[in-house]
């Protein structure tokens, strides 16, 4: 008792001890200074609220809010109703080339979201190449700016957060749920509905936030195919680090009112899954289904026709480094220049890219399973306040929080700014909430029995969690490190703050062409990106199968 | 006691802040686009043997990040931002009186000598003579105002932009200034589509989404010289020439190197080298720019109107918001 | 193997006192069992026995050592689950195993004392069988051999039965009990099966709502039940107000069904008391009947068939009851 905590919440007050002092470090400490100015008044002494009453007053701001809003609820809406019958198909249905399928899903993370707007311009923009090949059999179609175009850009790009950790799931579904319920005389499509979707519920709402919140707070896509409709994270940015008049008041507001959203969503999630928790006690990964062959063949295309529809940017990206550019001017031939301009600078970049990722993934999950393993199994004040916090990092612009970063950390008992390690914590602070939430998925599916007879056996509470827990947790982890290490790579607005020197990552040799005249070497560095991701992540998924084989 | 031994380990330990003093380097802030940066490091290189270690962003994040480590500066040069952000930036600089200082005018240097300016941004109007034949196209500010235009004018958000800010506020002044100059430009508003950052303007412009575009001079030539039918309009009502400069960061670690940059940068040579790669137009009146490829017109051939580039740089924020407001009801 | 103290015991969770002063002594090698129904406290007296939960007040021992401000996995102690808990991802020898390699026994030693108790339970030769290509009643003997295999001080079984079908849980509950038997482990057996509890125990204890109703051996707990709750929670019982039987007072009484005979096969001198039949069953060896008096009440009464006895509902009966076989309930 010298620690003066119950013995059998030692394990989960130690960990909750550990990740809120990271994360209060790393995120609080540095948000704090960002946000300050947004309760202070104009000579930073008196508290005052009237930039909020300012901010709110404001029709364009409201109307902000509101487009975000909207654009965030629909583009979930959609982009879960498309994953969870793509997740359940691959799971369950004799769908051929799922290892293809798996390993591409994950392709339209790679590509930072700026690099994929400018790809739907080239194609679908008011120009655009297929936007005139459609015009020329007479098929117009709407403007692909606007709230339409943003929608469909995040569907595409963010349905894998959705998709993962539901097919963990459905795999991690115990099948005796569903035979009791067939023996209870309920018809297989019935048993899906009544049974075995209720179960993977946690893990769709815990895609399903992730997306929304993302959609709150990227600004990449907006940035681009908003044209002047007004977006929240687009004028924070513009607040924080706008050319003419950064105002670090005002974007602080509207810094504090993501945050507060991304909060409130999270609770009301966190509400709705108390009310229903489901433990199943997996022992064998659910069969495949026999289906009839007509249903085989639309589960079929439909989830090719998902994977490949998201991957056209990238297509097009990878179409578009072999052809010639001639300045920032596209002209349709085959060129290799591209490529040549992009090597004949350094491979330091994409070393960095490489090195970052590896680093910031294992951080991420380090830091972030353990975490999620607390905040789904120990019911307390502490865990929902480390649960909120650590999913935070989601309704963070990449930019507020590297402000906050170098404001924090250039000067003091702690400097980090100028060198790598800053570039490493910012991603694994922003990334943190990926491992949390697909990992505390996953353990409301394991069944705490599993845990208790561990220890009962002489096993202590931390020897059980790496012994028993994360073996079968294994699956989500390294779905969770694959997006980790995906996003990472393909991460720009906190990088573009925090790089320095020789630490240039792939996305900021990209975003740098393209701004400026180079709109072919950064496809060029695009496509470099692509296939050196696409490594590993066909390596992990091969791994996570023999895993999953070895558990048959 | 634990505490203290950490946190002073703490900094040599994690770092891995580049300790090699031997090295001839210098960091530098940088606005400018890629092919500029590349271009010019290149060759300082090749000149001087000092290494840059470029920092490339928009010039608000850099000047964010300079104000950031005002305590404690990383960079020895900032370059590229416009002279208001080098007026409001002031006081983070180091005085030096580059050796190019005689062949450019006063009006774009610091008499404290903290700043100097390296080139001209001529604000005008880039058409897409492919989506609107030439003798369509309008040929001054006040042509813009017919909203036959509506939807078809791309332009960047001033809050983004401070040649956008410019733009603007040099017309509220045109069309009159005060309320009368304000409710004009409500009327050219109706007709832009108001993007997020500049460089959409001109991709737009130039990859045919809008058939004209409020942007910076170089654009034109630059795109056009690509093969993209871009042209530039130099409206006829006047405009002004938005200067970008550098500035040597007070404290930084290579301040000897860094004055060496700067008077590098001015050099006649180089402005000529910059000109026929990237088409910026030098400060110094001593290059001919009609012997130089662009076709840009000599400064004396443009019409200039006045713009109080200061007084305006002081009211910003107030305008932006003024900004916002005509923008949303524009909508 | 060690007797079980548990002195004052106590634990609340929010408002709901889960266990409320709760004392008990389990003799050495004694099969112990919970009783009650679901939220009477016996769950979570046994999680506090096995570290899961922490005590409010009280102190439990095992022989003569307080073992319970100790972490749960130094307790010593054999585990049963309701659904099993047999690790998903390790083969039947793994689980099995699994409480020996926590203990760093030699790996001979280890397959060695597997065999062994997987003979014990019955699976010799399903060592290298995965956990999903059993039945639930294997699992459970998996669940049992791993919790036996550590030679726990204590064994605590936690509904292990309740997820199986009913003729295995017959059969089961027999063979976990000669195996606690050969073996002379302490055991605390948790359920809510009256019969399940009979069976097996030497002692119960009854719990309701948090406190300990009665302790004692079944045949007392049965014969002599100290409550209204105790009486019908042990089985089937009629209580009746004491003035029906001729007995002064508010209290009740308790009637088994099986103490009512009828009147015509009863001794002379037990007393009589008359009613409708409103309802008979044979459920093979037992009849069982339902008698309305005339005040309304129902009497419910059993016996063994006979093969002359011929019964109409709506006929007119007597019964007659042995006067040793009531009890007044307070």
């Amino acid at each position: 008792m010298k620690l003066g905590v119950p013995h059998n919440l030692r394990l989960p007050v130690a960990i909750a001890a550990l990740g809120l002092l990271f994360l209060g470090l790393f995120l609080l400490y540095p948000l704090f200074n960002v946000f300050s100015a947004s309760v202070l008044d104009a000579d930073g002494e008196r508290l005052t609220f009237a930039n909020y009453a300012k901010i709110l007053g404001r029709p364009f701001y409201r109307a902000a809010i509101a487009n975000t809003l909207a654009i965030g609820v629909a583009a979930t809406a959609i982009t879960t109703a498309l994953a969870v019958p793509f997740a359940f198909a691959l799971a369950r249905l004799p769908v051929p080339g799922k290892a293809a399928i798996l390993a591409m899903a994950a392709l339209p993370l790679v590509l930072p979201s700026f690099v994929s707007a400018y790809a739907i311009v080239l194609l679908l923009g008011r120009s655009g190449i297929v936007t005139q090949w459609l015009q020329s059999w007479g098929l117009g179609f709407g403007s692909i700016y606007g709230a339409g175009g943003i929608i469909l850009v995040y569907t595409l790009t963010l349905y894998p957060y959705v998709l993962l950790p539901t097919i963990a799931a459905f795999k991690a579904v115990d099948v005796s749920m569903e035979e009791a319920a067939q023996g209870l005389g309920s018809s297989p499509r019935r048993t899906v509905w009544t049974v075995t979707l209720p179960i993977v519920m946690p893990a769709v709402l815990a895609g399903a936030l992730l997306v929304f919140i993302e959609t709150l707070e990227n600004f990449g896509v907006p940035f681009v195919l908003a044209e002047d409709m007004p977006i929240f994270a687009v004028e924070a940015f513009k607040l924080f680090i706008g050319e003419t008049a950064p105002n670090p008041a005002s974007a602080g507001v509207l810094g504090v009112l993501l945050i507060l959203t991304t909060a409130l969503v999270l609770l009301v999630q966190r509400r709705f899954l108390s009310a229903r928790r489901f433990a199943t006690n997996t022992r064998q990964a659910p069969p495949i289904l026999r289906i009839g062959r007509p249903l085989q063949v639309a589960a079929t295309i439909y989830c090719w026709a998902i994977v490949i529809l998201a991957l056209v940017p990238f297509f097009a990206i990878v179409v578009l480094s072999f052809m010639e550019f001639r300045g920032p001017v596209l002209h349709p031939n085959f060129s290799l220049a591209n490529f040549g301009g992009l090597f004949d600078r350094s491979l330091r970049p994409l070393v960095n890219t490489l090195v970052f990722a590896t680093l910031a993934a294992a951080c991420v999950t380090l830091i972030g399973v353990p975490i999620g393993y607390v905040v789904s199994r120990w019911r307390s004040g502490v865990a929902t306040l480390l649960d909120v916090v650590a999913t935070l990092p989601f309704a963070v612009a990449g930019t507020v929080l590297a402000i906050g970063f170098v404001v924090s950390f250039n000067s003091g008992p702690l400097v980090l700014t100028g060198g790598p390690l800053i570039l490493v914590l910012a991603y694994s602070v922003r990334k943190v909430p990926f491992a949390v939430r697909s990992a505390s998925a996953i353990v409301h599916q394991i069944d705490a029995s599993l845990e208790e007879a561990s220890i009962s056996l002489g096993r202590s509470p931390f020897q059980t969690l790496m012994r028993v827990v994360v073996p079968l947790m294994l699956g989500g982890i390294l779905s969770g490190v694959v997006l980790t290490w995906v996003t990472v790579a393909s991460e720009l607005s906190a990088t573009v703050v925090l790089y320095s020197g020789p630490w240039r990552p792939m996305t900021v040799v990209m975003f740098q062409a393209l701004e400026g005249s180079g709109a072919g070497i950064a496809t060029a560095a695009a496509s470099t990106l692509i296939v050196v991701t696409l490594l590993p992540i066909i390596l992990l998924y091969r791994l996570v199968r023999r895993y999953e084989l070895s558990m048959l | 006691m634990l505490r203290r031994t950490f946190a002073g380990a703490l900094p040599l330990a994690m770092l891995g802040l580049p300790a090699r003093a031997q090295a001839k380097k210098v960091v530098i802030y940088t606005a400018n686009d890629s092919t500029l940066n590349d271009l010019v490091f290149a060759a300082f290189k090749a000149e001087t043997g000092i290494e840059v270690e470029p920092v490339a962003a928009g010039s608000g994040v850099l000047a964010r990040r300079l104000q950031a480590e005002k305590g404690r500066p990383l960079g020895d040069i900032i370059w590229g931002i416009s002279r208001s952000l080098l007026q409001t930036n002031k006081a983070l600089f180091e005085p030096y009186a580059s050796k190019n200082i005689a062949a450019t005018p006063a009006e774009y240097r610091d008499p404290d000598n903290l700043w100097i300016g390296n080139n001209l941004h001529l604000l005008i109007v880039l058409q897409n003579t492919k989506l609107l034949p030439e003798a369509e196209a309008p040929k001054s500010w006040a042509d813009l105002l017919d909203p036959k235009w509506k939807g078809k004018i791309a332009f960047t958000d001033p809050a983004n932009s401070g040649s956008a800010y410019s733009t603007v506020t040099m017309l509220v002044d045109m069309w009159g200034g005060g309320d009368a100059g304000w409710k004009k430009v409500a009327g050219l508003f109706k007709n832009l589509k108001v993007l997020n950052r500049s460089s959409l303007v001109f991709q737009g412009v130039g990859n045919g989404e809008y058939p004209l575009g409020i942007s910076l001079e170089y654009a034109g030539p630059m795109w056009a010289k690509g093969g993209a039918p871009v042209k530039v309009i130099y409206p006829s009502d006047g405009t002004f020439a938005a200067m970008e400069g550098v500035a040597v960061i007070k404290g930084g670690p290579n301040t000897d190197n860094a004055k060496v940059f700067v008077d590098y940068i001015n050099r006649k040579d180089v402005r000529e080298m910059i000109l026929k790669a990237t088409f910026r137009r030098p400060t110094r009146n001593d290059v001919d720019l009609t012997a130089l490829p662009g076709g840009m017109p000599p400064l004396s051939q443009v019409k200039l109107v006045n713009y109080d580039e200061d007084g305006w740089t002081e009211k910003r924020t107030k305008t932006l918001e003024q900004i916002k407001d005509v923008l949303q009801d524009s909508r | 193997m060690a007797g079980i103290v548990i002195s004052g015991v106590s634990r609340t969770f929010g408002a709901v006192r889960a266990v409320d002063n709760a004392s008990l002594e389990v003799g050495e090698g004694e099969f112990f069992t919970l009783l009650g129904p679901s939220g009477c406290g016996k769950t979570t007296l046994l999680r506090m026995i096995a570290g899961f939960t922490e005590l409010n007040g009280g102190e439990i021992r095992f022989g003569s050592e307080r073992i319970d401000r100790l972490p749960a996995h130094v307790r010593d102690i054999g585990m049963v689950f309701q659904n099993y808990a047999v690790f998903p991802n390790l083969t039947v020898a793994g689980n099995v195993a699994y409480g020996l390699r926590a203990r760093k026994v030699a790996t001979a030693e280890i397959e060695r004392r597997v065999e062994e108790a997987l003979a014990l339970v019955q699976l010799t030769g399903y060592g290298t069988r995965w956990p999903h290509q059993l039945s639930g009643g294997q699992l459970q003997r998996v669940a049992i051999a791993r919790a036996l295999v550590i030679r726990p001080r204590v064994l605590l079984f936690d509904e292990p039965l309740s997820n199986l079908d009913a003729r295995l849980r017959v059969s089961m509950r027999t063979e976990i009990r000669d195996l606690q038997k050969s073996l002379g482990i302490t055991a605390i057996y948790v359920t809510h099966d009256q019969e399940e509890a009979m069976s097996v125990s030497d002692r119960i204890a009854l719990m309701n709502a948090g406190r300990l109703e009665q302790v004692g051996v079944p045949v007392d707990i049965y014969r002599h039940p100290v409550s209204r709750f105790a009486a019908e929670f042990m089985g089937t019982t009629n209580l009746v107000p004491a003035r029906m039987v001729g007995r002064a007072g508010d209290q009740f009484v308790s009637l088994r069904p099986e103490a009512l005979h009828l009147a015509s096969d009863a001794p002379q001198d037990w007393p009589v008391l008359s009613g409708t039949l409103a309802h008979v069953e044979l459920l093979g060896p037992i009849m069982r009947l339902d008698v309305k008096l005339s005040d309304g009440t129902v009497l419910k009464a059993a016996m063994l068939d006979a093969p002359d006895r011929s019964l109409q509902a709506g006929a007119t009966i007597s019964l007659a009851y042995d006067p040793a076989r009531l009890t007044v309930l307070p």
